[in-house]
Order: structure tokens, then sequence, then C-alpha cells
């Protein structure tokens, strides 16, 4: 039996990326990314022939999204005619009025998509397995919800399949104090032959039989190995599931760091950046210190890789400008003017006042050139 | 610099030449009474350095002597610069000429005219006088006639070559870069910071779009968070509704409420009699306060009745009275009737014999009238008779003008013709023998001797001769005979139609035509004054109207009987006018007393009737059996009534004992409980069904995708506005750090200059302190213990030693830049008192320990303590006397 796991679609997330006033509209394209995306794991499951997709919750980002936004999911899913089970997360719970609601009001939802509304046992004889869902009926609880898949009898013969959504208890980073967890031990407590599970947005492996898809497009700056489903084939009931993880997403996000000295340092960045295209959307930091030689040739780089880039978002705001006694004589930098600088470079150490002293030495340097005052 | 000598010829006053030599290093006071030529001295030394050789024009008459047209005044000095003895001599207009030598370099002409300039620090002037504003630095310090106030201009056009030269021991004084860097800080800033809508500064817009965003935002949270609540609500309902649906709590009322209406139906007819015992006793309590009523309003009536009586009585009394006044009103009317009748008789006659004597005035008119129409039409008639005549003359002698215009022309071409025919006709004069004839044909047979012109040709036969032809002269002759034949014919045929003899006769009549025209416009004139412009039937009409008139009022005089009229017009008139109105107002008395009549009969009849009816109605036989046969019926109900009360209060005390409000409560309650809980129920639903439809409503707008879209907006804008603030930020620290180091350099700049204005100034006001501002190379304030003054407030004594000391102070700061001073007062403290003069004195000794002071004085005996090493007396230095 073969079916595909993936979590954490997240339709309907926005996102703060400027455009560039000239058509370049990054974070529409990335909104846009994760309806490809649910196309994309459409066309996969068709090519890998599956039983099924099963998606572990938050399907989408938010309660209340436009109807049009839930017909355009509805349609990337048309690429794969099989079976879909879907889950409500805690971003889309099962309340009295959700997007599934919506969805079946609008009479949206085909008949080989089931949402999975109520906990519960669902026999799929035909596909050769029994899912045991675990989905969200309120948007927060401090109780596994998985408990009773201890308990649960599915017909012989069929695998155990869990679905749930929420954080592994105690394993996860951050998770001690999370909302709707999930026993470490469920897949074996309750004899699943896999448990899927959704919220990480990183692709995870639990256990034996126990992992977090991840969500298969990122949309945050947290390098947790994002961008993938899981391909989950088990041969039969008590066998151990065979998972390999399938790359679909269209961006890779990054948040790097750099530390700048001279121009070698620039230079070594240029070649990171050069790795980079319009596929990545990167935060830099940048601190350190450059003179005005080098803030140049920093500017220039990062005027270049954010041509390229799909996003770049740079923060200077660590980065120190240190003109040298070259820089301040070839600007004729002098008499009062020469001891305002001196001023700003002391005001540029004081605790609280650098990014200003640093903006305005910045300023008195741009202007300086671009006024020709230095003629 | 030290002047050691000045030879001065030809110049203004010093028409002869003047020497002043030995000059000192130090204080040198030059004096002399007025117009002794002090001040020409210091301006025989100005045109030495700062004119040009040959400069011409305006420049002679400033400078030549007096009346010397032809003077070539000449100007030399000694003096030495740097170290070296120097020497200038120049000669100005005649032969222009300039020699300056210093140490052993030599400049003639402009080039030493040029290096004057350069080694003292001014300018010299393009063409013409040099001008103060070229003057540079000797301009400063040498102070002309009683100028040492004036600073500021002087300070102004020496500061070029005060900043140059004093760049060494001042720096630059304004910065290479900073005073425009600072109009561009402010530029970018107000980019920025603009206030305004139509074209704010970047910060100020993006803050207000932020601003505005937000709002958006928080209305859009405001809307998730509803949408978020109204689900929650949605799934309490939901809950509660399903609880209710599963308690069923409404049975258990609907058993109660059946229990209780079980008892209630066990009483019901016992309770049903005694109602109807109390519904009989209710009538028959009506019943007897009816027949009270009825007696009550019986008596009432039968008295009413006796006071209408009254009334009636006193109607008929009013009535007789009316009816007799009346009588008089009638009688009184009649009267004045037969009065007015008169008058209006009398006023008919009156009227009439008016109207016979205006007829009669009228008649004489029109008789008039129809005389004098009968003579015009008479007069007209004889006119009308003359003109037929004359017109019936003037047609039998009228010859058209065309006609005997032409009659003329023929006239005239035939007599020319005959004339021309004659004059070439041929000639034959013959004179036959006696008896002998010739046959001349047409010419008739000629006998004898007579002579015949022909102007055709003629055969003469001569019996037994034979025949001779004479054919006259040429062609024209025929053509001649043959115009005047039709010329002839054409002249006799249009007399004939004329019916005129010849042309003459035709003028004749023509000329009696005309006169005849004339006697005809004459007479027709005469008529048309006569008629006066009418024609003669509008006169025989207006004869005919006014023979009209003349019969109808005769008419109608005859119709107007004569006589009876007693009195004048206006008499009889006023007469009828008295009577009409008497007889009015016995009309209106008469009416009055009528009406009265009819209203006081018809009250007496209202009264009768009314009265009439009452004693029918309340005096009766029957209606007195009526209310006996109340009064029984009365008795009878009060019976009954006493007896059902007595039942009623029985039966009811019974009832009462079975507390059926008890019961009734019970029921109340059950169905109360029911109708909450189905409340309830539907309240549920309802509430259930709205907050799905707002649900529905709200979720198919997408709150939450427009939320965060809004909200990516403002996290854009708020960072868009910290960058914008942290620019405005730097903007703002760099203009304030900028200007508050810009004027602590100039400060700085400006510190040597005011060491030595605080040198000086220290000696002028000892003990004191002293505040000095400077600004642009001079002192513009100086405050003394405290109080701080602007430079023009203070007097201008004050001023005055203030402008000698900035002077002294410049020159102290050129002397440490190694540059040239030479120091000139020319009666630069006459406004100075004594005690300020002692300290000026100290001040000038100090100076001039560094300097060469020349100073002119009228008053030696003022500065002789001044330290000065030399006093020369100018009127002993014309050459010569010395």
């Amino acid at each position: 039996m073969k079916f595909l796991h993936t979590a954490d679609w997240q339709i309907g997330r926005g996102f703060d990326f400027e455009g560039d006033g000239e058509g370049h509209d990054p974070a529409a394209a990335l909104a846009q990314a994760r309806f490809d995306v649910v196309a994309t794991i459409a066309r996969l499951a068709s090519a890998e022939g599956v039983e099924a997709v099963l998606v572990a919750g938050d399907v989408f980002d938010k309660p209340a999204l436009a109807d049009h936004t839930l017909r355009r999911t509805i349609h990337a899913m048309a690429g794969f005619t099989g079976r879909w089970v879907l889950l409500p997360g805690n971003h889309d719970a099962a309340l009295a009025e959700s997007v599934w609601t919506r969805l079946q009001r609008l009479d949206l939802l085909p008949d080989n998509v089931d949402v999975l509304l109520e906990p519960g046992v669902r026999a799929y004889a035909d596909h050769g397995f029994a899912i045991l869902a675990a989905p969200l009926t309120q948007r927060q609880t401090h109780e596994d919800l998985s408990e009773w898949f201890d308990q649960a009898q599915t017909p012989a013969g069929l695998l155990r399949i869990g679905l749930a959504h929420g954080s592994v208890a105690g394993v996860l980073p951050e998770s001690a104090d999370s909302p709707n967890p999930i026993a470490p031990d469920r897949a074996s407590s309750a004899r699943l032959d896999y448990l899927a599970l959704g919220d990480w947005h990183g692709t995870r492996q639990i256990d034996a039989r126990t992992w977090y898809s991840g969500t298969p497009e990122p949309e945050r700056f947290k390098d947790n190995d994002p961008g993938n489903v899981l391909l989950v084939e088990i041969d039969a009931p008590g066998a151990v599931p065979r998972v390999t993880p399938r790359r679909v997403a269209r961006f890779r996000w990054h948040e790097r760091s750099v530390e700048v000295r001279g121009s070698a340092d620039v230079e070594r960045l240029c070649e990171d950046l050069g790795e980079l295209g319009g596929g990545d959307v990167l935060r830099l930091h940048v601190a350190g210190m450059a003179d005005l030689a080098t803030n140049e040739q920093l500017r220039l780089a990062l005027d270049a890789a954010r041509a390229r880039l799909h996003v770049l978002q740079a923060d200077l705001s660590g980065l120190q400008l240190e003109p040298t006694a070259a820089d301040l004589a070839a600007l004729k930098v002098d008499g009062a003017l020469a001891e305002v600088v001196a001023e700003l470079r002391d005001l540029q150490t004081q605790a609280g006042q650098a990014a200003l002293a640093n903006e305005a030495l910045k300023l008195l340097f741009d202007l300086v050139r671009r006024e020709g005052l230095d003629a | 610099m030290r002047l050691r000598r000045i030879r001065i010829e030809q110049f203004r006053k010093f028409a002869a030449p003047i020497e002043i030599d030995g000059l000192e290093d130090g204080l040198n006071i030059l004096h002399g009474p007025n117009e002794a030529g002090k001040s020409t001295i210091a301006q025989a030394l100005r045109t030495l350095f700062f004119e040009r050789h040959n400069t011409r024009g305006d420049f002679v008459q400033a400078i030549a002597p007096a009346g010397e047209g032809d003077a070539a005044p000449a100007i030399e000095a000694d003096f030495t610069l740097a170290g070296e003895t120097a020497t200038v001599a120049k000669t100005f207009f005649r032969k222009p000429r300039a020699q300056l030598t210093i140490g052993k370099s030599r400049w003639e002409g402009s080039a030493a005219d040029e290096q004057l300039a350069e080694r003292l620090g001014f300018a010299l002037s393009g063409r013409g006088t040099s001008r103060e504003d070229t003057h540079g630095i000797p301009g400063l310090l040498w102070i002309e006639q009683g100028a040492s106030v004036n600073l500021d201009a002087p300070v102004a056009y020496a500061a070029q070559p005060l900043e140059q030269r004093l760049k060494g021991i001042l720096g630059e004084v304004t910065s290479s870069a900073g005073g425009r860097l600072a109009q561009v800080l402010d530029a970018e800033l107000k980019q920025l910071t603009r206030a305004g809508t139509k074209s704010p500064g970047a910060l100020v817009d993006a803050a207000r779009r932020l601003e505005q965003a937000s709002q958006q935002q928080a209305g859009l949270q405001a809307r998730a968070d509803d949408y978020r609540a109204l689900a929650d609500g949605l799934a309490r309902r939901l809950a509660e509704l399903a609880r209710l649906e599963n308690d069923r709590p409404w049975e258990a009322y609907e058993r109660q409420k059946t229990e209780a209406e079980g008892r209630r139906a066990a009483l019901e007819p016992r309770q049903r009699a005694l109602e109807a015992d109390r519904q009989r006793l209710r009538e028959i309590k009506a019943r007897i306060d009816s027949l009270h009523a009825q007696d009550t309003a019986r008596a009432k009536d039968l008295h009413g009745l006796a006071a209408q009586r009254g009334q009636l009585a006193d109607a008929a009394v009013a009535h007789q009275q009316a009816s007799a006044a009346l009588a008089q009103a009638v009688a009184r009317r009649t009267t004045t009737r037969a009065v007015l009748h008169a008058a209006r008789e009398q006023l008919a006659a009156a009227e009439r014999a008016q109207q016979r004597a205006a007829l009669a005035g009228e008649l004489e008119r029109i008789r008039a009238d129809i005389e004098r129409i009968g003579k015009i039409l008479a007069r007209a008639g004889q006119f009308g008779q003359s003109i037929a005549a004359l017109r019936e003359q003037a047609a039998a002698t009228d010859v058209p003008q065309a006609d005997l215009r032409r009659l003329a022309e023929l006239d005239q071409a035939l007599r020319e013709r005959r004339i021309q025919r004659d004059a070439i006709a041929t000639r034959i004069s013959y004179r036959l023998v006696a008896q002998q004839r010739i046959d001349g044909g047409p010419l008739g047979n000629l006998e004898g001797e007579g002579s015949q012109r022909i102007s055709a040709p003629v055969t003469l036969r001569i019996a037994g001769v034979g025949e001779i032809d004479i054919a006259p002269g040429g062609e024209d002759i025929a053509r001649l005979v043959e115009a005047v034949d039709r010329l002839g014919r054409d002249l006799a045929a249009r007399c004939a139609r004329l019916g005129v003899a010849d042309y003459a006769d035709a003028q004749a009549r023509s000329a009696r035509h005309q006169e005849i025209g004339q006697q005809i416009a004459l007479q027709e004139k005469e008529r048309e004054t006569l008629l006066d412009g009418r024609s003669e039937s509008e006169w025989r009409d207006r004869l005919a109207d006014a023979q009209g008139q003349l019969h109808e009022r005769e008419a109608r005089l005859a119709e107007l009987p004569e006589g009876g009229a007693q009195r004048p017009l206006e008499q009889a008139r006023r007469a009828c006018d008295d009577a009409e109105r008497a007889a009015t107002a016995a009309d209106a008395q008469h009416d009055a007393h009528r009406q009265a009549v009819l209203a006081a009969q018809l009250a007496r009849e209202k009264l009768q009737s009314a009265v009439d009816a009452e004693s029918r109605r309340l005096d009766s036989e029957q209606a007195r059996a009526a209310a006996a046969q109340r009064s029984r019926e009365l008795a009878e109900a009060v019976a009954s009534r006493d007896r059902l009360e007595e039942e009623v209060t029985v039966a009811t005390t019974a009832l009462a004992d079975s507390r059926p409000e008890l019961i009734e409560a019970d029921i109340e309650r059950s169905k109360l409980a029911l109708a909450s809980v189905e409340r309830q129920r539907r309240d549920l639903r309802e509430a259930i069904g709205s907050t799905r439809a707002r649900l529905e409503t709200l979720g198919a707008e997408g709150i939450d995708e427009q939320l965060a879209q809004t909200t990516a907006t403002v996290e854009n804008l708020a960072r868009r506005v910290a960058q914008y603030q942290l620019r405005a930020d730097a903007l703002a620290l760099l203009k304030e750090r900028l200007a508050v180091h810009q004027e602590a350099a100039i400060q700085r700049l400006y510190a040597p200059l005011r060491e030595r204005l605080r040198h000086y100034l220290e000696i002028l006001f000892p003990g004191t302190p002293l505040g000095i501002g400077v600004d642009g190379l001079r002192p513009t304030r100086l405050g003394r213990g405290g109080a701080e003054l602007e430079l023009r407030e203070h007097s201008h004594g004050t001023r005055e030693q203030l402008g000698v000391i900035a002077r002294f102070a410049y020159a102290d700061l050129l002397r440490d830049a190694g540059q040239p001073t030479l120091l000139i007062l020319d009666d630069a403290l006459v406004h100075s008192d004594a005690d300020r003069r002692q300290q000026m004195k100290r001040i000038l000794y100090d100076a001039a320990l560094r300097h060469q002071i020349l100073l002119f004085t009228c008053h030696p005996e003022d500065w002789r303590d001044a330290g000065a090493r030399v006093m020369i007396d100018v009127a002993a230095c014309q050459v010569g006397e010395a």
C-alpha cells in the first residue's frame, strides 16, 4: 500500500514582502506558490499511483477565507482523482462555522475528497486501510485527542493509520507547553501501522512509524527542512513503513548572518549570493564595519542580488560605517564637517545611538558626494 | 612699513612744493592750524598709492592746484618695506610717470602701480579714479578726516585681502563644504517632513498612510474577532439546543397542566349556577334604578311647564306694543312719500327749461354753418366751369413737344438743302429773237429773254433745228434735288397730320397751349384755397350733416313742452335730495318696526305651542296612570332583590371552600413553563439561523485574508516609516551638529582678533569686565559690566574710539602675519572727552610700539604727551622756507 503524507498547506497565508513597484510582487508569488504546490502534490500522487493523499491538518491558514480561495484550493487538487483525506488542524479547526462548513455549503467538495470533521474510525476497505482521525474541533486543547486510538477497533486486514495534528510532547523543541499534545508513543500504544502528523513545518521522523511531513511550501525563515511530502509504502499490516521525503516546494527560505570586516568579506558574500536565484527568499543580517568603498561595494552587491533573488531582506543595522582617513580626505571633509564626523563616530559606539549615528554618517557621505561638495 | 619722507608738488593747495621729512617709527604728529594742509597731505598719500599714474578725467580738477590748468602734480615718498628701503614717485597728467624701487628692484609705469597694490593689499580700479571699495587694507588703516566711526564698509572692502593675508594666523574663515551642506540637509529634511496634503514629505505621507492602514487593520481585526465570537456563540447555542432536545422538559409541564385542568372541570356546574343568580341580581338592581329615575324626571318636567306658562303671558304683551309702534311708522312713511313726489315733478320741469335754451343756441349755430358752406360750393362750381372751358381750349391747341422738335429739324434741313441745290444748279440764260421759241420740256416754252436754273437733265427742242440735251454738272445736283423733294414731302405730311399749315403755325399753337395751361393752374390754386384742402364732395357731406342736425334739433325742441318750472334748476335739485333722504329714513324706520312685530309674534307662537305640547304630555289621564303603575312595579322589584342577595351569599361561601383560584394558578404556571421552554427553543433556533447567516456573509468576504493583507501593508508601512524616521532623525542630528560645529569654528577663527580687541579695550575701560562679539571680521557687540550692546547703540565718541582700536587690532594681526602696516589718523578722535583721550593716548602709545602712526591734528597740545617721537608743523614745511 502506497500513499502520500502531507500537512500544513496553510492556504491563505499572507506575506509582508514589499514589491518593487514595477510589477514584481514577491508576496503575491509566495501566496500563489501555496496553490501551485497542491497541484504539484496532486501530480506526484498521480505519477506515483498512490492509494490516497493524507493531509494532517492546517490545510487552510485561517477560518475566514474568501470563497475564491476555497475554490482555487479544490481546483488545485483536481490533478489527483484518487482518495484525498483531509483533517482539520488548529488553523482550520472543525468549529460550528469553519472553512469546512463553508466548503460543504458551497458544495465544493468532490466525492473523492473526505474531510474527517469528527473523531472516529473511517474504513477504506477498497484501499486497504482504516483511518483513525483526531481532528481538532476547537482551536486549542490541552488533551491528547489521539488517546482514544489505543482502544479503537478497526476491521481486520486493514492497515491502521492514525491522522492527527499537534505537537509530540517532549520531543519537539519548544513543545513543552504547547497545546494539542500528542503522546510520543502513540503509534505503538495504539498498534498503528503509521501515524501521520501535522503542525511541525519541517519534515521530521519521531519513530519508525511516526512522521511529521512538514509543510510542502515553506513560509518562514526556519531551517528545519520544509518543502517535502512523504511517500509512505507499507507492504502489509504490521510491516515497517518505508518513508521517502520528496521535495515539492518552489521556494527556499534562508536566513543568514555575515560579518563584514573588509572588501574580502563582501567578495565572499557575493560568491554566496551568486548561488541563489529566483527561487530563493533570503533574509540577510550584515554586521561588522565598512569603510566607504566597502560600503559601496556591499551596496552594489546587494542591489545585484536583489534583482536576482525572489526576495532579499537585508538588515544592515549591525553594520557600522567606518570611514578611513583617506575617505575623509577624498571627500574634502574638513573643518566643522570633520568635527561632526568625529562626533558621529563617537556616537556609533554608544548604545541606542549607533543606528542613528550610522545613518547620519551614511547620509553625510552620500550627500557630500551627490551634491558635489567634495569638488 | 615706515614712511620716511613725503614730497608734494603742484597738488591742490600746494602749488609750491612741500616736503615732510624726518618721519620716524612710532607716533608722528603732524599739526597745523585749520587750512594749513594737513588733510591735503593725507590726500596726497592716498593719491600716490591708490591712483594709477596715468589716470585722467575729473581727477585733474580734483588734485590740480586751483587755476593751474596745465599743472603736473608730482608726489614722491621714501619708506621702508619689509626691511628694505623703498621710494615711489608719481607725476600725473602732463607727463604721467611712475617709478618704484624696493631695495635693488625697480619698476616703471603701470608695473610700479601694480607692485604697490600687490604689496600693500589693495586693488587698482580698471579705469579712472580709484574707488573706496578698491582701497583694501590701506583704506581701512588710513582713516580719513573724522571717519573713524565708519568701520563696516572699510572692513568689508578690506575683507578679501585681510582673509588672504591673515590665513596663516586665522585659518580658513569658512569651511569648504559646511555652508552648502547645511542647505542640502535642510532641503533633504523638508523632502521628508514637509507638511501639507498636496505633496507631503515622504515621512509625513508614509505616516499618514500607516495611520490609515492601521485603522483599516483595526476595523478588519474587529470584524475578524466578531467572526470568531459569532462562531463560538453558534457552537454554544448548538450545544444548548442539543441539551434541551435531549432532556425534553416540556413533557413534565404538560402532565402537570392536564391534571389541574381535570380538577377545574369537576367544579364547573356549581360555578355556572351561581354566576346565573348573580346575573339576575344585577338585572333587578338596574330596573330599580331606572324606575327611580323616571319618577324624578316627571317631577322636574311639571315644574318646568308652570314656568313656561308665565313666559307666554309676557310675550303676548310685547307683541301688542310692537304692533302699535308699527302703525305710527306707516303713517310717517305715507307723508314723506307725497313730499318726495312733488319735489321730483319740480326738478323735471326745471331740467326741461334748461334743455330748451341749449337747443335754441345750437340751432342758430347750425343755420350759420349751412349758409357758409352753400356759398363755398357755389364759388367752387363757377371755378369748375371756367377750368373745364380752358381745358377744352388746351386740348385744341396741343402740339406734342417731340413733334414740334422734329418739325423744327425738318424745316431747318430743307432750308439748308435748298440753298445748296440752288448754289450748284445749272443756269441757262437765253435771249431769243422774237417769235421764236424753244420747247424746254419741263421748263415750258422758252421765249424772249430769261434765265432758268435747272437741276435735272433737260432736252431743249428747237423746231426745225433739233434737240439740245443739257445735263446739270455732276451727280451731287441730282442727289440734292432728290433730298429737297424728300424733305419737302416729309414736312408737308407731318404738318398735315398735326393740322397746321407749316412749322411757324405749329410754333404759334404751342405758345397758345402753354398760356392756357398757366391759366388752368392759377384757377385750380384759387379753387383749392377756397375748398381749404377738402374735396367738394366732402363739403357737400358737411352741408348734408348740418342740415340733418338742424332737423333733429328742431324735432327735439318741438317735443319739449314749455313752462311749468317754478324754481331754478339748482334749487329744485336740492329740494328733491332733501325729500329723498327723508323718505329713505322713514322707510328704514318702518322696516325696523315691522321686523320687531314679526319677532314678537314668532316668540309668542313658539311658546304657545311648547306649552300646549307639554300640557298634553304631562297632564293627560294616560300619563297619570303610568306613574301609578311605576310605583307598584318598584315595590315588587325591591322585594325580589333582597331575596336573591341572600341566596347568592350562601352559594358563594360554599364554593370558596374548594379553592378554585389555586387550581387556576396551577394551570397557569404549567402553561407559563411550557411557553418559556418553547420560547427558549425557538430563540435558540432563530439565533442559530441568524448567526449562521451572518457567518456565511462574513465568511464569504474572506475577512481573515483581507486582514492578513492589511497586516502585511501595515508592517511594510511601519518599516518604511521607521526608515524615514531614522533618516529624518539623522538629518536633523547632522543639521544640528553641523550648525554647532560651524559656529564653534567661526568663533575660534575670530579668537585672535578678539584677543587684540580685548587688549586695547582693557586699556580704554580699565577694570571693567568686557564682552566682545565678532562677526565677519569686525566687532559687532561690545559689553561692559554685563550689558552687551550692538556697536551702533553706543555713543558717537565710544564708536569713534572703537573704530580706532579696531584698526589697531587689524594692524596687530597683519604685523603678526608679516604684513606691512601704516596707520594714519586724520582728526580721528575729535569727539573724545578728556578722560577718554587720556586712555586713548595710552592706547596710541602702546600701538606705536609696534606700528608707525601718522596723527594729523590742529590741537598738538592735546596729543603732545601721547609719546610722539616727532612733531611736525605742516605750515613750516614749504620747501625753501625751512
